[in-house]
């Protein structure tokens, strides 16, 4: 008797019922340059659209900021340690030389040929470059930089407090974010499309929760003006930042729009722009993607997104 | 050649021998048309000019072995079936195994759980409706009193180039059934007998709506009970749906339900029902996007008599609301006996029925649909709004004055909402009609009888003008010599049609002959486009005019 009511009652069970608390689907924003594909958008749509398996990384990674100019004497030795601090960590310390000073273009990023012809600077770069230079502690001048934003008295750091900064990030267990990106690159088009997932692992952040993507050269080699004040032609400057996707210098709050779940997705579309020498190479390119706090500025996670692996 | 006959003979043999162990029961049924153009009632003549439906069912048992199939052809079907039946093929097929303990079968099955408010799977050839599902389904008696059941499967869609086109949901269930007397030795002898039961369904489909999140395995499931006590009977049966997003209620997420109860005394002489029903958003299809009668899971019943007299029947018949209705009806009827001063020297029989059906009160959710919950407003079982869908108050008079003559006389006053049950294109609002009908059977000499019909409609004036087709009036006649043959001539007459040129006769002769289980059917004549209603499901049937031939055969 007992066995068979244990039938009837599994047979409740392997006819469950679907509760739906939303009906409506979240809207993801689809503001994409869709002849950015080569194609049908549908086939897109339908075969290279990505989905995003669970994401298991508990390692909280690092933004460094690094304020330079290519006429900044200071800079190349705070280029170099940002740089080895990279190279220490690769896959969780990442640099974005920013070429901005604290009003923005300085004399130190001016364009002066002969010898420095090549403009490094962008409007998104220089937007924050200003706005730091007045906020948030501001910053004297070149060569200053922010470890993962983390106002430390002040947000904008001598590179003397940088490896110290970057050890206490990287020993963070305070994971907040969790990020997960996918980049699909078109060569036909120089087109890409960017997806990317937030998986808000403390709720507490979401209501001031923002994301931005930096465009980053790899490295080009160019003029720089050194320690001794000689002019290096031959310099290689790493990790450019080439400006923002969709040129929000500070990204944009992510909302509710964005929520399927719990997590929140954002995409993105964009062409890939040359070099700084006119030279075009998507290879020598990539993103970094990262989410912050847009009250405080304190990047939660940072990801890095070859463009052209 | 030879070869092949060698290799056949066993399967022939094989075949001839358990047929011949076995028993084998079933029917058939064909129904021809020839239609003939008729520009008045507006009937069309169809390109093949015939028209044949054809079914044969065979079951077969062995032992503890069954098996059963249906043949069915269409070729084309007649007017008014749905437009998705066509070829000759099987429409129904299974094989099963059954003994007291339990019964398994495989292939297609009818089943209904409780009054069939969560699950109804059935065949009723006369609408075209056959909702069957094709899968598995188990009974178990685990011990006197008990029945379990539990079935899974798809449901018939069509019947298309002579194949069974499924619906695009799967639909699995098990219902509990338990009588209480049987099961516990203290109640055997109780006067009161009770049953109880509870059944859940649920229907898988996927969600491929791009708008909306569907949800993919919809449930319902509720609970029921039987009780006889002495002469009064009482059943009653509440299913609650979950969120079922659909066509029929405009991708709503309410929860549906649906209850139904009888209470019923009977004695001698008289017999009093009362019955009640709510219903709320209850369409329950394997298919979200279908329509009309396809695919529909469960049933739910109609509290109005049925009616058999032409006019009544057939004019304006009510068609369950899925979506929503509250339902009530009393049936009353006396007999006065024979020998007192109402019942005279064979009896009196007096029968009233009143039903009515109104739409359920809801509370609109003010934020709906800009909000995120998707419910669009709120109802309670058996709370009614004042918006009237149907009403039907009739009472009959039956007397047998000697040997050679008895009568019927018969009215009813109908009241049907057209803007929600919409049964004509012509009326507007509320159709209310008075109907008269005056049966009488002359028994001419042993086995000669002649019965006739005389049967009036009229409808009530709206706002000053006629409503629907007006006013119609129909006659009939029929002889019949027992047991073999009957003839009958009908005509039904719209003469307060507000259109002149519609004041039509529909004039029809039919003919029977019936030999054992045998019977042939041959009608001539006119038909006029309606609803054909059976326990509240309908189907529409367009006019025609022709020949139509049936035959029926069991064996």
């Amino acid at each position: 008797m007992r066995l068979f009511l244990f039938i009837f009652l599994f047979g409740f069970l392997i006819s469950s019922c679907d509760h739906v608390k939303n009906p409506y689907p979240a809207e993801v924003n689809l503001e994409l340059d869709t002849n950015l594909y080569p194609g049908l958008w549908s086939d897109y749509e339908n075969n290279e659209w990505p989905t995003f398996s669970q994401n298991t990384n508990t390692s909280k990674n690092v933004l460094i900021e690094d304020f330079t100019g290519h006429k900044c004497v200071f800079c190349p030795a705070a280029a170099e340690l940002a740089h080895q601090l990279h190279e220490a960590n690769p896959s969780r310390v990442f640099t974005a030389s920013m070429h901005a000073g604290p009003d923005g273009v300085g004399d130190f990023q001016t364009v002066s040929p002969p010898d420095y012809p090549l403009d490094f600077t962008n409007p998104e770069g220089v937007e924050i470059g200003i706005y730091f230079g007045e906020n948030d502690g501001g910053f004297p001048g070149n060569p200053r930089g922010t470890v993962n934003r983390f106002n430390n008295g002040t947000v904008f750091q001598s590179p003397t407090q940088w490896t110290s900064m970057v050890s206490d990030q990287l020993n963070s267990t305070n994971l907040k974010v969790n990020i997960q990106s996918s980049l699909n690159y078109y060569p036909e088009t120089k087109g890409a499309f960017l997806h990317v997932e937030l998986d808000p692992i403390d709720q507490g952040v979401t209501s001031k929760l923002g994301i931005a993507v930096y465009l980053i050269e790899d490295s080009l080699v160019g003029d720089q003006k050194m320690s001794d004040n000689s002019h290096n032609s031959s310099y290689t400057h790493r990790d450019i930042h080439r400006g923002n996707l969709n040129e929000m210098a500070f990204g944009r709050p992510v909302s509710s729009d964005d929520l399927i779940g719990e997590n929140y997705y954002i995409n993105y579309s964009f062409n890939v722009p040359n070099q700084l020498d006119g030279q075009y190479n998507a290879s020598n390119m990539h993103l970094l993607v990262y989410a912050f706090n847009t009250e405080t500025w304190e990047i939660y996670q940072v990801v890095k997104q070859k463009i052209n692996p | 050649m030879k070869i092949k006959l060698f290799l056949l003979a066993p399967f022939v043999l094989g075949a001839s021998f358990l047929f011949a162990q076995g028993t084998i029961s079933g029917n058939a049924e064909s129904t021809f048309q020839y239609l003939n153009e008729d520009t008045v009632i507006g009937a069309n003549q169809p390109p093949s000019k015939g028209l044949i439906n054809s079914y044969m069912n065979v079951f077969y048992t062995n032992g503890n072995f069954k098996a059963g199939m249906r043949l069915e052809s269409y070729l084309p079907r007649i007017q008014g079936y749905p437009n998705r039946f066509d070829g000759t093929g099987l429409g129904m097929r299974y094989v099963g195994y059954e003994n007291d303990f339990v019964d398994v079968t495989l292939g297609s099955f009818y089943e209904q759980f409780g009054a069939g408010l969560s699950l109804r799977a059935y065949e009723d050839r006369a609408l075209g409706y056959d909702n069957l599902l094709d899968g598995a389904r188990i009974i178990v008696k685990p011990r006197k009193g008990i029945v379990l059941k539990g079935v899974y499967g798809y449901q018939r869609l069509s019947f298309q180039e002579g194949r069974i086109v499924h619906g695009a949901g799967i639909v699995r269930g098990t219902d509990a059934e338990f009588h209480l007397n049987e099961i516990f030795k203290k109640m055997e002898t109780s006067s009161l007998d009770l049953t109880l039961g509870a059944s859940f369904v649920s229907k898988y489909q996927k969600d491929d709506n791009s708008t909306l999140v569907l949800p993919e395995n919809v449930g319902s499931y509720g609970g029921r009970i039987k009780m006889l006590y002495k002469n009064i009977y009482f059943d009653g049966e509440y299913i609650q749906k979950e969120q079922d997003p659909s066509n029929d209620n405009g991708n709503i997420y309410n929860y549906g339900h649906a209850s139904v109860f009888n209470l019923s005394y009977t004695q001698k002489g008289l017999g009093i029902l009362i019955s009640g029903k709510s219903v709320d958003n209850m369409s329950y299809r394997s298919d979200r996007t279908k329509d009309l009668q396809d695919v529909f899971i469960n049933y739910l019943p109609a509290l109005n008599k049925t009616h058999t007299y032409n006019l009544v029947a057939t004019l304006y018949p009510y068609a369950t609301q899925p979506v929503g209705e509250v339902a009530f009806q009393a049936d009353v009827m006396y007999t006065f006996l024979r020998k007192t001063k109402l019942g005279g020297k064979y009896g009196t029989t007096i029968g009233f029925n009143y039903s009515t059906t109104y739409e359920p009160k809801k509370t609109y959710n003010s934020n709906y649909p800009s909000d995120s919950t998707g419910i669009a407003y709120k109802s309670t079982p058996f709370v009614m709004s004042d918006s009237l869908y149907w009403q039907d108050i009739n009472f009959n008079i039956s007397k047998k004055f000697n040997k050679k003559f008895s009568g019927i006389l018969s009215y009813y006053n109908i009241q049907i909402n057209n803007d929600v049950a919409k049964i004509s294109n012509d009326a507007q609002g509320v159709i209310n009609a008075h109907i008269g009908v005056v049966e009488m059977l002359f028994k001419l000499k042993p086995k000669h009888s002649i019965r006739t019909e005389i049967q009036g409609l009229f409808v009530q004036d709206k706002d000053g003008v006629i409503n629907d087709k007006g006013n119609w009036f129909t006659a009939l006649i029929e002889y019949t010599i027992s047991p073999n043959y009957f003839f009958s001539f009908m005509n039904q007459y719209n003469y307060g049609n507000p259109d002149k040129t519609k004041r039509v006769n529909y004039p029809i002769m039919t003919c029977g002959y019936i030999k054992g289980s045998t019977r042939f059917t041959v009608s001539y004549g006119r038909q006029r486009a309606g609803l054909f209603c059976v326990g509240g499901v309908c189907r529409f049937v367009p006019a025609n005019n022709g020949l139509t031939l049936s035959f029926t055969q069991s064996f």
